[in-house]
């Protein structure tokens, strides 16, 4: 039953990622004007002779049909081929690989920041519902929610890094180059997750093993952080999973500022570049990243909580 | 619904939202009549300048009155949110309300699509699609319609299948309507608490993503006042001119924030049940 699950979850992640494969390739569809045309003049800086534009044409596969033109662009991608950046002549696989690693370092990191905030703040809010810290936890996590990204990262910077002087404003390498960006994800990540802890909690402690835990005689303090919690637990895989999502979907907004050599980054740079082979690999990664995660999620979820069958 | 409205109107953030929201709308009708400048005016020999009784919240680069600037750019934010909010809220529930209804293929289909839209996190895709088009604000709205009318669809095909049950609904249908009455009087009348409070809060979403596409150059361009793309400008100047990074981003944080608390207390008002477990 269980197997029977996972392999039907693992088959519709493929079949997502393959139809994930379709959106991307028609984007390319939705440039005006002539893609290879643009492509070339971006990265040379002049408009390319009619053997340069039939030359790359041919390379790229332009002068097939769309439909051989798709089956093509996905036999490659299987292979890890995923075409070349004509701003820099890298592969984008190549380019891909470094940017994965930097994008899931600072994801992973915000996710140490939020939930440092968000769990203690979650809690307290469920456990002392209704009275001036609740109301406090419910303005900060809605403040959190509405906090521009961008500004964020722009006022961390002026504060850590050009008053205080304690921290570098931009780069990659190093831990101290780490602690702004994930600062500014790990806030948004912290006010998202807040609200769902506390919701999950609340449940948790309406249930009647709790008034059974209470009614054997067990401390309050053990009551919510080993009965309650263990349980509450749960639906934080989900959020888990809600935000790598956060931080994948403003990665553009966030490296880009930090100049942090992600994905995201990857990405616009290349949109500015008019480099549209590198804007589709990087898209279909990211895909490809939010499917693998809500998959591993789906499955976890069953490993964790014996209440769900399927 | 009136009874809802009550109740939204008991609630102190709730209000304060409303307040602040109305406040923005005001600005945006009557901009030239309220801002002391005009907002492409350049003056090149007061330029970068902080706070003074001229210029309350000082000058750009190019010497242009930043008070005027924000008030102004409430129109591009609000216009956007409410085009945009518009077009994916009727999109989605359209959408979805044909896949609760008919289910079956149809509702097979339609489903598949929202759940790929879905796989492209965030921002990410609208950038994507944004990008190919070309940067432009309209192009960034497109994007933004483009990306957003999954989750309203999601929603609207839950509302459908519980309502779909209804007695009403079958005592319709006995009576011999059609499929097209049963679902525009019947069930779709019925399931819009929900999108309400959807849409509220999307405002404020859209606002923040339309900044972001702004701010990263593929929205409104220059010289445009926009709040996004001012925040953009201030980069280069963070330590010499903080105050050029500060008063848009306060901008654009209450109005999301006013969005947000709003929708907050529609959600609590419009489904009592929940708002007792708040409190």
């Amino acid at each position: 039953m269980l197997r029977k699950y996972i392999s039907r979850r693992i088959g519709a992640a493929f079949a997502t990622v393959w139809l994930a494969t379709i959106v991307v390739f028609f984007l390319l569809s939705l440039v005006p004007g002539d893609p290879v045309f643009l492509m070339l003049m971006e990265a040379g800086g002049l408009p390319p002779t009619p053997e340069q534009l039939s030359e790359t044409r041919a390379r790229l596969g332009f002068d097939q049909p769309t439909h051989v033109r798709y089956m093509i662009w996905v036999r490659n991608m299987l292979r890890g081929d995923f075409g070349e950046s004509m701003q820099t002549g890298l592969p984008v696989a190549t380019m891909l690989r470094s940017a994965f690693g930097a994008t899931i370092q600072l994801a992973l990191a915000s996710m140490v920041v939020a939930i440092v905030i968000a769990f203690p703040a979650g809690i307290l809010a469920a456990t002392k519902q209704n009275t001036i810290a609740d109301s406090a936890a419910r303005f900060g996590s809605l403040l959190g929610l509405s906090m521009p990204s961008f500004w964020l990262a722009l006022l961390l910077m002026l504060l850590f890094g050009l008053q205080l002087r304690w921290l570098p404003v931009f780069g990659f390498g190093t831990l101290r180059h780490l602690i702004l960006p994930a600062l500014t994800v790990g806030t948004g990540m912290a006010a998202l997750s807040a609200r769902l802890i506390r919701s999950s909690m609340l449940d948790v402690l309406k249930e009647d093993y709790i008034r059974t835990a209470r009614a054997k005689g067990l401390s309050e303090r053990v009551v919510i952080w080993v009965h309650a919690l263990k349980c509450a637990m749960i639906p934080v895989i989900t959020i888990l999973g809600l935000q790598l999502g956060f931080a994948l979907g403003g990665s553009g907004i966030v490296e880009t500022v930090f100049a942090w050599p992600g994905m995201g980054r990857m990405m616009v740079t290349a949109i500015f570049a008019r480099d549209f082979v590198v804007v589709q690999g990087v898209t279909f990664m990211f895909a490809v990243t939010i499917t693998t995660a809500n998959t591993l999620v789906d499955i976890l979820y069953v490993y964790l909580d014996p209440r769900i069958r399927y | 619904m009136l009874k809802g409205v009550r109740r939204l109107l008991k609630d102190k953030l709730a209000r304060i939202g409303l307040v602040v929201i109305a406040l923005f709308v005001l600005s945006a009708l009557f901009a030239p009549f309220i801002a002391p400048y005009d907002p492409l005016d350049q003056n090149l020999r007061n330029t970068l300048s902080s706070s003074s009784a001229s210029n309350w919240l000082g000058t750009d680069l190019l010497g242009r009155d930043i008070l005027s600037r924000i008030l102004y750019g409430t129109r591009v934010s609000l216009l956007t949110g409410i085009f945009v909010v518009g077009t994916v809220s009727v999109t989605g529930c359209t959408l979805g309300s044909l896949a609760g209804y008919y289910g079956g293929t149809t509702d097979r289909v339609i489903s598949q699509v929202t759940d790929v839209v879905l796989t492209f996190p965030g921002l990410i895709l609208a950038m994507a699609i944004a990008g190919m088009l070309g940067p432009g604000l309209f192009n960034a709205m497109v994007a933004l319609a483009m990306t957003g009318w999954p989750s309203y669809c999601r929603v609207m095909r839950g509302q459908v299948l519980a309502v779909k049950q209804k007695d009403y609904v079958e005592a319709a249908r006995a009576s011999g309507a059609s499929d097209f009455v049963i679902l525009t009087r019947h069930i779709v009348p019925n399931c819009f608490s929900p999108i309400v409070v959807m849409a509220t809060l999307g405002m404020g979403g859209i606002i923040l993503a339309a900044a972001g596409l702004s701010f990263l150059g593929l929205g409104a361009q220059p010289p445009t006042p926009e709040w996004g793309s001012m925040l953009s400008d201030a980069r280069p100047f963070l330590l010499r001119a903080p105050h050029l990074a500060i008063y848009p981003g306060i901008a654009i944080m209450l109005v999301v924030l006013s969005f947000n608390l709003v929708g907050d207390g529609l959600r609590d008002a419009l489904d009592p049940r929940r708002a007792e477990q708040r409190g």
